[in-house]
């Protein structure tokens, strides 16, 4: 990994599911490490897209994205797979847990599934380290539970435990506060935050809720379907 | 590890199909080995009824009927052959031992074979296990008979009791020699063999029963002996139904089988009992055949059970796929998951199948035996079983194949966008 190149630096991605028109038309996308960035937009206009190409989930179709500094596409897809599991912690909108697991094998997923992760912990257990993380986000005395005995609020805090677990350096949350109310939502992201201050962890986080900006320190927003979107344009500083 | 951890958790988390899955393909393995044992007791028991006899020798006629009617008493006997000969082919020096059988009396169904004493020390129904003794022994006496488990069973016959002879083979006979009763002297151990459903008398007894007969009728009322003057007399047998032989030297089979077939001084039919048995069990395979294609078709059908089954999740499963492959599990870690899910279905199934079946013959056996006079054997696991187990494993496994197929082109194209 390359400490000096940028978390995210897109050149010239030109996206599309099928030939008639691009969903993503972007010249130039650069995100600093340990920024926290907020996307925004309507419906459908493109965020989950931009997100699974930076995630190296959907293949960049031969545009440049650099992933703190690798080329995503000059991988095969089973590199991307894991590049990702290595390099970035994914939340997701409805948390998507994972049902017959219990909480901490939940949290500690990841460190199975990719075992950079699991390096990046060091002499650490995963299951102490997901203690540690469980008690930052106050969900500790969860850890034996199942994912139906839970709260929505613990549920997504389990969410967000699982995506930081391993200290992946990019954290990609898919409008994650969806099912909250305002005042949790506030709530949720200041500790997202702060956990991935501790990480120095970069946050893409999307919503199409405007008032969650504030918490962010960039905001980018991709603008009408149909529409090339011109996200430098945009760009917030 | 964690595939199998995960694949594991997953089906506990579904536990009702899961067990209703293992439980189809665990019933469709046990019927599957049961068959089999079946087929190979069957078949022991068919090809066993005799061993050790090299040689079973009768008047001329058709090698076939001689067969069924000396060692399965099936049929009526055909011609006899004379016991002048019977004497030749013992005193022949290429022959261990002779046993001369007479047919053509029963009992409440059984048939009566008059033999020799001899009969008790060589003949043999499965390989090196002789006749022996559950109850009495054998006697010299004219009018005695050693009884097969069956009958002993059936009849509920003991020792010391008495039996009449009829004569014919029916069931229900025309003519019975009720004042000529025969004491029990003996009951045979089980065999699975028709020795079961045997009663044995002395040769001389088949004589004496017929003693004051001419030309196959009963006598009249005032020409009939009495059975305590028979029992005092000393009777010669001028007729024999078949001849079991031993050889010396396996090598003069053949020799001896050609010698007797072309005997001048009475037409004969010599038959080798083993190759006749194997062949004949050859001609009737197909049914055995059928039965285990019927029992493979079970085990397809519970396999496919396996494969809906797996298949069936894979909808209400695709979040978590997705949400694995956010995590970072490669499509092949997807693709090994399902792999190793329909492994572990088929294994445990196949492997509690192989437990049933232990548990079925265990269980079964006695009963089997008693009511067919079919052995199964109980060895732990025999080495077409532990192929069985396996071509149901890997069959599973490459039926599991086509739903990790399924779920690898799903987790390429959902990408992450499944959501709830
Ligand atoms: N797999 C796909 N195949 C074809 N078209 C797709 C696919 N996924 C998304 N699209 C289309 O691409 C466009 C952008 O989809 P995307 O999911 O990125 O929107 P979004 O901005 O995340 O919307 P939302 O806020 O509703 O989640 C939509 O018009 C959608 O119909
Ligand atoms: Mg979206």
């Amino acid at each position: 990994m390359d400490r000096e190149s940028p978390a995210v630096l897109i050149n010239a991605l030109r996206f599309s599911y099928s030939k008639e028109r691009a969903i993503l038309d972007i010249p130039k996308l650069t995100i600093e490490r340990g920024e926290r960035v907020f996307v925004h937009g309507p419906s459908g206009c493109g965020k989950t897209t931009l997100l699974g190409i930076i995630a190296g989930i959907l293949d960049p179709q031969g545009s440049q994205v650099l992933i703190h500094g690798s080329d995503l596409a000059k991988m095969r897809p089973r590199q991307r797979d894991v590049f990702r599991g290595s390099q970035i912690g994914y939340i997701f909108q409805m948390f998507n847990l994972i049902p017959y697991l219990n909480v901490l094998d939940n949290i500690t997923l990841p460190c199975f599934v990719s075992p950079a992760r699991r390096d990046r912990l060091g002499s650490t257990s995963p299951i102490k380290a997901a203690g540690e993380i469980a008690s930052k986000l106050d969900i500790q005395h969860l850890l034996n539970k199942m994912i139906s005995e839970l709260s929505v609020g613990e549920q997504q805090r389990v969410a967000a435990a699982r995506a930081l677990l391993g200290a992946p350096a990019l954290l990609i949350a898919d409008e994650p506060t969806s099912a909250l109310d305002g005042n949790h939502r506030d709530e949720f992201i200041s500790l997202l935050n702060s956990v991935a201050d501790e990480s120095q962890a970069t946050v893409l986080f999307v919503s199409h809720d405007l008032s969650l900006s504030r918490h962010f320190g960039r905001q980018i927003s991709l603008p009408g379907l149909n529409v090339v979107n011109m996200i430098s344009a945009e760009v917030s500083l | 590890m964690i595939i199998f951890k995960l694949a594991m958790k997953s089906m506990v988390s579904r536990r009702l199909v899961t067990t209703l899955t293992v439980l189809s393909i665990a019933l469709s393995t046990t019927l599957l080995l049961i068959v089999e044992r079946v087929r190979v007791g069957a078949r022991a028991s068919f090809v066993g009824a005799i061993s050790q006899t090299d040689l079973i020798i009768g008047s001329r006629g058709g090698s076939l009927p001689l067969l069924l009617n000396s060692v399965f008493h099936i049929g009526s006997p055909a011609t006899n052959m004379k016991y002048s000969t019977f004497k030749q082919i013992q005193a022949d020096s290429k022959t261990a031992w002779a046993v001369p059988i007479v047919m053509g009396d029963s009992h409440r169904g059984y048939r009566v074979v008059g033999t020799s004493q001899d009969f008790f020390s060589h003949f043999q129904a499965r390989r090196s296990q002789k006749l022996t003794f559950a109850l009495g022994n054998v006697s010299d006496q004219t009018f005695t008979a050693v009884i097969g488990s069956n009958v002993a069973a059936r009849l509920k016959y003991k020792v010391g009791g008495f039996l009449a002879l009829s004569h014919g083979i029916g069931e229900v006979s025309f003519h019975s020699h009720e004042d000529r009763p025969f004491l029990i002297t003996g009951i045979l151990e089980p065999t699975g063999s028709p020795v079961d459903r045997s009663i044995y008398i002395p040769l001389a007894g088949t004589e004496a029963i017929h003693a004051d007969w001419h030309d196959g009728a009963p006598p009249r009322r005032e020409d009939a002996i009495s059975a305590q003057d028979l029992a005092g007399r000393t009777f010669e047998v001028d007729e024999i139904s078949a001849v079991f032989v031993g050889v010396k030297s396996k090598g003069d089979i053949l020799n001896l089988q050609r010698q007797w077939s072309s005997f001048r001084d009475e037409p004969l039919t010599a038959v080798i009992p083993g190759v006749a048995l194997d062949e004949l069990w050859e001609g009737l395979g197909y049914g055995e055949e059928a039965l285990r294609l019927v029992a493979v078709f079970v085990v397809l059908v519970g396999l496919t059970g396996m494969l809906v089954s797996v298949y069936n999740s894979l909808s209400e499963r695709r979040r978590e796929m997705a949400i694995l492959r956010s995590l970072g599990a490669t499509p092949s870690v997807i693709f090994g998951l399902l792999l190793a899910e329909a492994a572990l279905l088929v294994g445990g199934g196949a492997a509690f199948g192989l437990l049933l079946t232990r548990v079925f013959l265990t269980v079964l056996q006695p009963m089997i035996v008693n009511q067919f006079g079919l052995y199964l054997t109980l060895d732990s696991f025999t080495s077409v079983e532990l192929i069985y187990f396996s071509l149901i494993l890997v069959s599973g496994v490459l039926l599991g194949a086509v739903p990790a197929w399924r779920a690898y082109r799903n987790s390429l194209s959902d990408g992450l966008v499944i959501r709830l």
